[in-house]
């Protein structure tokens, strides 16, 4: 009999990045769903292309029709799916970690309406992926389960790959927390 | 460092940098060139010419160079054909010559110079005619060896590359006064902004111009504003960065090439900028006349910037030829200052006859406006006949450069409009550096404004600069137009006469602006010989077609990280990690990483099938079913919607059980095969083939975004979702009730096509189908991912019993073959229709479905169309060899047979005792125990089968029900 169920991780993200940025990649397992529901209704819930977090969870309406829900999801007459095993949580930490996968996303992370939304579904490389943070330095990517081990390999490769010293690469196009210089 | 002047420059002169020219210890400092630090140590032979092998040096400071090409290595390899003028000195260099033997200075290939009268355009097609079979075998052989630069190296690269991404309001490429003052302008009205630099220092032409600025040297005016630029958080300042390709939507690539041993050796960026500024400056052009090609003749503007930014002098006495006054004054001034002797100026109108010299320039020859002929001793001549803008990444993008009378160059047309790239400066033909600096001002006003940043100031534009319209004459004689292809105006007048007078022909017959170099320095030129030749003014000739790279890109700065395991994603099931245990060998499989077989000691892979199969007809098997495509339907209109998916009835399908279902293409032919399961009552589970999981879904969210968009259904793609283990065998059942169940695993409970949802051992948690693709009773278990390795272990543990074999992809498809079983690809192979497959049957006549309507049309509904059957060898053991084609006589000896059909499997072993194979066959239904031949003429071989049913194993289905 097997008395503890058990459940594995899809990577072995487990701890720093080799490389000079001095990253750090973990897995992580957050409880997801996928919650379809007519986008004029989801509209007043949440604007499309944000998010919410709070005592309900987090929100990510990423998708016209359909929330992702970690946590309660809002009452709905409408499907609620556990796509939870189907993704992959990665959290990135460190000093760089925006600035560092800013280089290898095909949206612009610095961009004032992604730095507000403080969410964004991308791709990185090859790789689909939903981003978001709380803080610059810690930020969430969830990937595709079958592609998560792919994923980490890729992300180890990028961190080699960089080197603080050389002036010439400013990860900084823009200081996430610098005064806004349009006004 | 022989020719490095006491003082001046803007090197690091207290640190010393050692190289090697062909093995000859050199030393620079850091802040040089190869071109410099070659200079600085006397060397002005630096190359052999690509035909004529003549002697080359260098001619110019920048990436136009086009004939001091080398190879360079470094710890990371050998890199040939790069321009001295473009890379930056760094420690351990070793830079060696190329295109000639045993050694530079004494070339057995110069002696093709005294052929060169034959080897005009066109020599090689006019000449090695005959024999026709030689081309290819012996002269094509021989012409290549002779031909081209250095060579590659075929070693593994061991340098890191990388792709990287940037964004940005505004984008200025190059930055010398016009980008400077352009970036300044648009940073401090608030944009992001990137200013990317090919050379390794940053302020262009500012740095070696004489000029005020603003109240201060120019020089001065450049490092300030980089400071400045540098203290503002909204820049982005990128030096050894080449902007080398321009596309759709303010896309920008470039390669930026690290110093000091940086981790990467060349990033290529892709950057999106909002709007663009060009301000790549300004490329002088040299003059055409007799013996220009010579080391020692090179373009004043470089000549300058040796001596004022590098502080080395590249001669002793010069004489100079330059058409703008106020240039060929500050030539004569920066000479006078590195202490080289001025031996002649030419004057407006003045001839120029030809050069002396071995291997560097020795004399000069000029007639004077008299007719006086004068021979000057030097070793270094200062030519400039004009500026070319830089407008090459303008251009390459469906805009076309004008040539402009009073610059005599080609410029960017203003075709009015919004332009999301502005050129500004040199680019657009302005080259007075104060005006640089008002006209990047106005170009990022206009582009701030444009933003919405900024109020619309409309500030004028400074105009082009006009050409002053001094000229010097030419004598007869060799003289190059295309210093690195070796066109000279003989070959392009040569290409006139025999009627290549188009552009692109005179292009391509002549290699005029080939090359590394794209004709940067001979373009121009090329346009005003034949404007000269054919009498047509030079607006009326244009140009040819710009296209990227600017300038040569390293192909591992294109490729990036992406190189070995990482060239693309890689898909692992949730059983991976189990199966690395088991000792499983992998394959790929589309994007995934398949089990293939899990050999046992020393067995070879069909061994290790064979064993598999026997296992699974016998007793027990488990296998990995993770990569088919899960869709959870829901909704009120859920079934309504499948319905039309699908071209088989379905609409009595109870809670619980599943049904088969094929899926067709609006076209009538069979496009996927699945499971459907309906979870609840308006809850469905729906699988596709691994192959089209991803069509399936962009199909499925095309219908219901599109076609059906009134439909209540909701999708939600499950399938990484669940891990799913297929148990097969005789001895299905009861491992799955040893399994321990929260269910009833009876026959008559859980019958065959049946779904049960609850628990293993009171906690996995686990969707389990009665359904089977290998012909024996099969249980599919899935269960959340996360839990795959803790039903695996279940599963091995519990199955232990029965000796469970773990089987792969191999035997999977044995398995399959013998049970007739559709495979996407060999047998759904997009041609095919359901009765075409032996399913005519199951298509429904009492509903609408997607592919009906064109399903009847006659040409499908024809008899005589391949048809799905099984063949078995008439002798009972001969092998059927792969994709053959089936023929009623003997292999076609005349070539005049008939295929009647084709293979689409084979299996020579299965479990059946003799091999078998599945075969499309012209009007098959009608053929069986028929006697046909299948051909292999790949194999050399023909074996005589017999036709029969496509099920060869339990074609009854009663091992399904047990």
């Amino acid at each position: 009999m097997h008395d503890v169920l058990r459940r594995t991780s899809a990577t072995d993200a487990d701890g720093y990045l080799t490389g000079p940025l001095g990253l750090r990649l973990d897995e992580e397992f957050i409880p997801l769903s996928a919650v379809h529901i007519p986008s004029s209704d989801l509209d007043e819930l949440v604007p499309f292309g944000q998010r919410i977090s709070g005592p309900q969870g987090i929100w990510l309406r990423l998708w016209p029709e359909t929330l992702w829900v970690s946590g309660t999801p809002p009452q709905s007459q409408h499907s609620c799916v556990d796509i939870s095993d189907a993704q992959t949580c990665m959290r990135l930490r460190g000093v760089e970690a925006l600035h560092f996968l800013a280089n290898y996303c095909t949206t612009d992370l610095h961009d004032a309406a992604v730095r507000s939304a403080r969410v964004v579904r991308t791709q990185i490389g090859h790789y689909s992926a939903v981003l978001w943070w709380e803080s610059t330095r810690d930020i969430h990517i969830v990937v595709a389960r079958s592609l998560a081990q792919s994923f980490c390999d890729h992300m180890r490769s990028l961190a080699l790959r960089h080197d603080p010293t050389n002036s010439t690469q400013n990860l900084r196009s823009v200081a996430p927390t610098a005064p806004n210089r349009r006004g | 460092m022989t020719n490095r002047l006491s003082i001046g420059g803007q090197i690091d002169r207290t640190r010393i940098i050692d190289f090697t020219f062909d093995g000859q210890s050199m030393q620079g400092h850091p802040g040089d060139t190869i071109a410099s630090a070659l200079l600085a140590n006397g060397q002005h032979l630096v190359a052999r010419s690509i035909k004529y092998h003549r002697p080359r040096g260098i001619l110019s400071a920048g990436l136009e160079e086009p004939s001091a090409l080398v190879t360079v290595t470094d710890t990371s390899g050998r890199t040939p054909n790069l321009k001295v003028t473009e890379v930056p000195l760094r420690d351990g260099l070793q830079v060696t010559s190329q295109n000639n033997w045993p050694r530079l200075d004494r070339d057995a290939g110069a002696l093709m110079q005294l052929f060169s009268g034959l080897l005009g355009p066109g020599f090689y097609y006019k000449t090695f005619m005959w024999p026709r079979k030689a081309w290819h075998k012996t002269y094509a052989r021989i012409i290549r060896r002779a031909a081209g630069h250095g060579e590659a190296d075929t070693s593994a690269d061991p340098a890191q590359y990388d792709k990287r991404r940037k964004f940005c309001d505004v984008l200025v490429i190059g930055s010398g006064a016009a980008g400077l003052s352009a970036a300044i302008t648009a940073a401090q009205a608030g944009a992001t902004v990137i200013l990317v630099e090919q050379d390794q220092a940053l302020g262009g032409s500012a740095l070696t111009s004489s000029d005020q600025l603003q109240g201060q040297p120019a020089p001065d005016w450049a490092v300030d504003a980089v400071a400045a630029l540098r203290e503002l958080s909204n820049v982005t300042v990128m030096a050894n960065t080449l902007a080398f390709g321009q596309y759709d939507h303010e896309y920008v690539q470039a390669v930026e090439t690290p110093q000091n041993n940086n981790a990467t050796k060349a990033i290529f960026w892709k950057i999106r900028a909002r709007r663009i500024i060009l301000a790549a400056g300004a490329i002088e052009r040299p003059f055409v006349f007799p013996g220009n090609d010579r080391p020692g003749v090179m373009l004043a503007n470089a000549v300058r910037t040796y001596i004022r930014r590098f502080g080395v002098a590249p001669g002793a006495s010069a004489v100079v030829a330059v058409a703008d006054p106020q240039e060929r004054e500050d030539t004569v001034a920066a000479l006078r200052t590195a202490g080289i002797e001025v031996q002649g100026v030419l004057e407006d109108g003045e001839t120029l006859l030809g050069t002396t010299g071995r291997l560097h320039l020795r004399t000069v020859s000029y007639r004077n406006k008299m007719g006086k002929r004068r021979r000057v001793v030097c070793d270094l001549l200062c030519v400039s006949a004009g500026w070319m803008p830089t407008a090459h990444l303008f251009a390459q993008k469906d805009q076309r450069l004008a040539f402009n009378a009073a610059t005599q160059s080609l410029l960017p047309a203003d075709a009015g409009g919004l332009k999301l790239m502005q050129p500004v400066g040199g680019a657009r033909g302005v080259l007075d550096l104060s005006m640089c600096i008002e006209d990047g001002k106005a170009a990022a006003h206009q582009a701030m404004a444009e933003l919405e940043l900024h109020r619309h100031l409309d500030l004028p534009r400074p105009t082009p600069t006009s050409h002053t319209g001094t000229t010097f004459n030419s004598d007869q004689g060799k003289a190059f137009v295309d210093l690195q292809n070796d066109v000279t105006r003989r070959d392009i007048r040569q290409a006139q006469s025999e009627g290549y007078d188009n552009i692109e022909l005179t292009k391509r017959y002549t290699t005029l602006g080939m090359g590394t170099d794209q004709g940067k320095t001979s373009w121009t030129n090329g346009l005003l010989e034949i404007a000269a030749l054919t009498g047509k003014p030079a607006e009326a000739i244009g140009h040819t077609t710009y296209r990227p790279p600017y300038s040569p890109v390293s192909i591992g700065a294109l490729v990036g990280a992406d190189v070995g395991v990482e060239m693309t994603p890689v898909r692992r099931t949730p059983f991976h990690r189990s199966f690395e245990k088991l000792g499983c060998v992998f394959q790929t499989s589309g994007d995934w990483l398949y089990s293939r077989h899990f050999p046992q000691g020393a067995e070879t892979m069909a061994q290790a099938i064979k064993r598999e199969c026997r296992a699974v007809r016998n007793s027990l098997g488990c296998v990995d079913m993770s990569t088919l495509g899960k869709f959870d339907v829901q909704g009120p209109d859920a079934l309504e919607f499948l319905s039309r998916l699908y071209c088989n009835n379905f609409a009595t399908i109870k809670t619980g059980r599943l049904r088969y279902g094929l899926m067709l293409r609006e076209d009538g032919i069979v496009f996927d095969d699945g499971t459907i399961t309906r979870l609840g009552e308006n809850h469905y589970l729906v699988t596709a083939t691994t192959a089209n999981t991803s069509s399936v879904w962009r199909h499925m969210q095309k219908l219901l975004q599109v076609d059906w968009p009134d439909m209540n259904v909701d999708l939600t793609d499950v399938t990484d979702h669940w891990a799913t283990l297929a148990i097969a065998g005789p001895n299905a059942r009861k491992l799955l009730a040893a399994l321990s169940p929260d269910f009833k695993t009876d026959s008559d409970s859980f019958p065959f096509a049946a779904v049960r949802e609850g628990t293993l051992e009171g906690a996995l948690p686990v969707r389990i189908f009665s359904v089977s693709f290998s012909g024996e009773l099969s249980f599919e278990i899935a269960t959340p991912a996360g839990y795959a390795e803790a039903l695996m272990e279940r599963v091995m543990e519990q199955g232990a019993a029965w000796d469970i074999t773990p089987y792969g992809l191999e035997t999977l498809d044995v398995l399959r073959i013998e049970k007739g079983h559709l495979s996407v690809g060999t047998e759904i192979d997009g041609r095919r229709t359901p009765k075409d497959l032996g399913m005519g049957g199951m298509v429904s006549s009492k509903k609408d479905f997607i592919g009906r309507a064109l399903l009847q049309r006659s040409a499908l509904q024809a008899e005589g169309r391949g048809e799905l059957v099984g063949l078995v060898p008439e002798d009972g053991t001969t092998p059927i060899p792969f994709a053959a084609h089936l023929s009623d006589a003997p292999l076609f000896e005349d070539n005049s047979g008939v295929s009647l059909g084709y293979l689409t499997a084979s299996v020579h072993e299965p479990t059946l005792g003799h091999p078998i194979a599945l075969a499309f066959l012209m009007n098959g239904s009608n053929r069986m125990n028929e006697i046909l031949w299948a051909h292999s003429p790949v194999e050399n071989r023909s074996v005589r089968v017999r036709v029969s049913p496509s099920c060869a194993y339990d074609p009854n289905g009663g091992r399904l029900h047990a």
